[in-house]
């Protein structure tokens, strides 16, 4: 049975002084269901991260969702998302509901971020070194630079790509574009990545409403199908970490099998920008091109909405949106949007049918969790 | 609560000798430290007492700090691999690093006494 996305919404705003976490998500929660022509009484699913009160349960009361048969609280950093659509789907596809919802919304600009919880088993190992999420990626991206000769100037493409994109979208945080000189030439964070290699921070949310094919068929807009789905947890491997690899490169392979497809029927990718190195892996490890050849990949405007792989078209996480510092959501709104026909004008890929995700939560250079979606347009 | 297992690898770094467990049922070294061993489960963790000898696998030049590093000047943070095969997070004294340079382990806590590898460079003979 051929699964479905029929609403997505995301809140158009970058900061949010003047509201909680729950009503932030009630806001893109109904925003996906009104976009779907739906309403909370015919949610029977309900697919979420960390959220306020006890699992998924306070949120599910506040939504005053109706008659719920399914619920999942996933947790994977910011690749939540994209597995919350795969779990929707499997379940959807098994007859355990017919209308999942999946919403997130977090307000760190406003000091209420969501992530928290009990420190996990690794803490006592690894928090005395003054380390941040920046620098974690920084030793995944010099270790690529060190085995594969990757530039800091290719690195610099990736944002390049996405700056442009975003002068296209009204909502973005960052919508001036920006030439590699002014990526390599912008402040260092942690050696090889500088301030502009960095995503953005945002207060915000989004949400995705997935549904079975004879819900599909009753609504009024234009559905996405959910052709397929991978996830896997890449760990520290007892201490023989590698750095060169995301989860992607297990969780890609999945994901095509499951469509029977392959990178080269894929018109458009959403990949989660936390840094550009993550960009970079992930297009290796999806097998877009040859492990360690990223660099020269994406030199010359390839992701550019007019070039030969058109990515994250809404401007990104670099550039875009980046609520709770999660990125997994946003990224596979826009391609939703892209499904569809209903991406900005001037980065509407022609005729798009095969869209992808890749979300990444954690660190790269620790433990992460890793999802890959494959979508259909309608007609896919 | 004490963890027995950190203190355990604390102990051994206040007296300047990097242990770490090896299951005696399967041979993993185990980083970071565990009480049972997560390749074959085994309870049967013996310490063993390593070289302190590695060579960076990967570093960063770190701008932003967090924590007591925030303001501090650039410092370096590393993967070392050791010469027995894990990969440890640590700091690695020295402005001028390199992929590949051998380290030697200068100390291993912090002066509260939270693990805190440091390496500095072995000079060349």
């Amino acid at each position: 049975m051929t699964v479905r996305i029929a609403g997505a919404y995301e809140h158009p705003l970058r900061r949010i002084p003047d509201r909680t976490v729950p009503q932030v998500i009630a806001e893109v929660a109904y925003g996906a269901l009104a976009d779907a022509g739906l309403g909370p009484a015919d949610v029977d699913g309900f697919f979420c991260s960390e959220v306020p009160g006890l699992g998924s349960v306070a949120m599910s009361d506040h939504l005053g969702l109706g008659g719920l048969s399914y619920v999942d609280v996933t947790e994977g950093g910011g690749a939540s998302y994209p597995m919350h659509v795969g779990h929707a789907a499997a379940a959807v596809a098994a007859g355990k509901c017919r209308v999942a919802l999946v919403a997130m919304a977090g307000l760190p600009l406003s000091g209420q971020g969501t992530t928290g919880g009990a420190r996990g088993p690794e803490h006592p190992y690894e928090a005395g070194y003054g380390i941040t999420t920046p620098a974690g990626y920084a030793l995944a991206a010099r270790r690529h630079m060190h085995e594969y000769g990757t530039t800091a100037e290719q690195l610099a493409e990736i944002k390049v790509a996405a700056a442009h994109h975003a002068q296209y979208n009204p909502n973005a945080k960052l919508r001036d574009p920006v030439t590699v000189e002014d990526v390599v030439n912008s402040p260092m964070i942690s050696d090889p990545l500088h301030r502009l290699d960095c995503c953005i921070t945002t207060d915000g949310g989004g949400a995705l409403v997935i549904v079975a094919e004879d819900v599909a068929r009753t609504l009024p807009r234009r559905t996405v199908k959910v052709l397929g789905h991978g996830e896997t947890i890449k760990h520290s491997e007892i201490g023989r970490l590698d750095l060169t690899h995301t989860g992607a490169a297990v969780s890609g392979p999945r994901a095509f099998a499951e469509a029977g497809l392959t990178p080269k029927d894929v018109d458009y990718v959403s990949i989660y920008d936390s840094f550009t190195i993550t960009v970079l892996m992930s297009l290796e490890d999806l097998g877009f091109c040859e492990k360690g050849k990223g660099g020269a990949f994406v030199t010359g405007g390839t992701l550019r909405a007019d070039g030969e792989l058109p990515f994250n078209t809404d401007g990104g996480g670099l550039c875009n949106n980046h609520p709770d510092s999660r990125g997994g959501m946003i990224r596979t709104i826009e391609a939703v949007r892209q499904l569809r026909d209903e991406a900005a004008p001037e980065v509407q890929v022609p005729g798009c049918r095969i869209g992808l995700v890749q979300g990444h939560g954690g660190n790269l250079g620790f433990r992460t969790a890793a999802a890959t979606l494959l979508l259909g347009a309608e007609d896919a | 609560m004490t963890d027995l297992v950190l203190a355990r690898l604390q102990d051994g770094l206040a007296d300047n000798r990097l242990e770490l467990p090896r299951c005696a049922d399967c041979g993993t070294l185990v980083w970071y430290p565990r009480a049972r061993c997560p390749h074959c489960m085994s309870g049967n963790l013996v310490w063993e007492e390593l070289s302190g000898t590695g060579t960076v696998y990967s570093y960063t030049v770190n701008h932003r700090g967090q924590g007591e590093y925030a303001g501090h000047d650039p410092f370096v943070i590393a993967y070392v691999e050791l010469a027995e095969g894990p990969r440890v997070l640590s700091h690695v004294d020295s402005a001028d690093v390199r992929v590949g340079d051998p380290v030697r382990l200068r100390g291993g806590l912090s002066q509260e006494g939270h693990v805190r590898l440091t390496f500095e460079k072995e000079e060349p003979r």
